[in-house]
């Protein structure tokens, strides 16, 4: 596969306001959740096990945070290129994601920001569903090239 | 001193079972950096992003991370959850049970059972092939809490994630909710 050139987005160019590309990923199947527990070393029986995870009075196996926080890096590092950095990713699950889900990422950037000579972006970040908007809620701060930088 | 009391989860693992008031004595402590069994290696990196289908090159490819600032390969946030051991089976459990090497289990509470609710990442650097990582944490807070999975408290850990040359690349603030198995209302469909 040929490789891709090295595209930038930077700093100067960011419009507060903007959407960024949303991602979407789905429907999760069972093989799709033990494959992600095999991948993670995260063999949490709520993760892989149907009848534990309504045990447990969840609806049904549920992706873990660090899936989640993957598809946001994801979403985040698509839009900002090779030489961003993701500075910060918080986010907050609401509704689990279980099996058959589709998720879509998206973002929108909220603020610009020079600080210690870094070039920062804060953006709102989350993950939809297809039967319920913003199941996972989060906020990121990027790194940015500028312009302006010798390197 | 009084007897350790441990439990063990389905998951297999182990809880030291306390007070509440045992467990906020704990709040501010923090643990000594511990290297991680494993590596980062180009096939953890890799089994990372196949879970969650992203195509960025920089994960990918050697020759394309030449080309930009990180001069190679790197690894996303979430490999260093693969620098751990899988903890299914282990020589060691022939023996009697260890209790699960994090403050979330090793705080003393009345919860058996774990969930995660909320996370902060925050990445200095990027982890790349071949590095080793060592990490310490250190315990944040205990806010008693109840849903409908049960009766118990937000704990919440924040990791330091450091390179063989002892520069902290990540830290990990993460809050799960420990609870006590059979304490809670279950889960309601919405009408």
């Amino acid at each position: 596969m040929a490789l891709p050139p090295v595209v930038n987005t930077w700093y100067e160019d960011v419009r507060v306001g903007e959407e960024i590309p949303s991602i979407s990923i789905g429907p999760l199947s069972h093989t799709m959740f033990l494959f992600i527990a095999s991948s993670h070393h995260d063999w949490y029986p709520g993760h892989h096990d149907v009848e534990y995870a309504r045990e447990q009075g969840l609806p049904d196996i549920f992706m873990n945070a660090t899936w989640q926080h993957g598809l946001l890096q994801r979403l985040v590092c698509g839009w900002a290129g090779p030489n961003s950095i993701p500075r910060k990713i918080k986010y907050r699950m609401g509704r689990p994601v279980v099996r058959y889900d589709t998720v879509t990422g998206r973002g929108v950037v909220t603020g610009k920001r020079i600080e210690n000579g870094e070039h920062l972006v804060d953006l709102d970040v989350w993950l939809d569903k297809q039967d319920a908007e913003k199941a996972t809620t989060g906020w990121a701060t990027v790194v940015l090239p500028s312009r302006g930088d010798t390197k | 001193m009084s007897e350790v009391v441990l439990e063990t989860d389905p998951a297999g693992y182990v809880y030291r079972i306390g007070t509440e008031e045992e467990g906020m004595a704990w709040v501010g402590r923090e643990t000594e950096p511990v290297e991680q069994p494993y590596p980062i290696d180009v096939e953890h990196i890799e089994h990372f992003v196949e879970g969650i289908q992203d195509p960025n090159p920089l994960y990918w490819s050697e020759e394309f991370g030449r080309k930009t600032r990180w001069g190679g390969r790197i690894a996303p946030w979430g490999v260093i959850v693969l620098t751990g051991e899988h903890k299914v089976w282990r020589p060691e459990w022939l023996e009697s049970p260890r209790e699960t090497p994090t403050l979330f289990m090793t705080v003393p509470l009345p919860g058996n059972r774990l969930l995660a609710t909320d996370y902060e990442v925050e990445c200095f650097q990027p982890l790349r092939p071949g590095d080793r990582v060592s990490k310490s944490e250190k315990l944040v807070s205990i806010v008693p809490k109840t849903f409908r999975v049960g009766v118990g408290h937000h704990v919440t850990v924040k990791a330091f994630f450091r390179n063989q040359r002892g520069e902290v690349c990540i830290t990990d603030s993460r809050t799960i909710f420990r609870y006590k198995f059979g304490t809670g209302a279950g889960y309601k469909p919405a009408a």
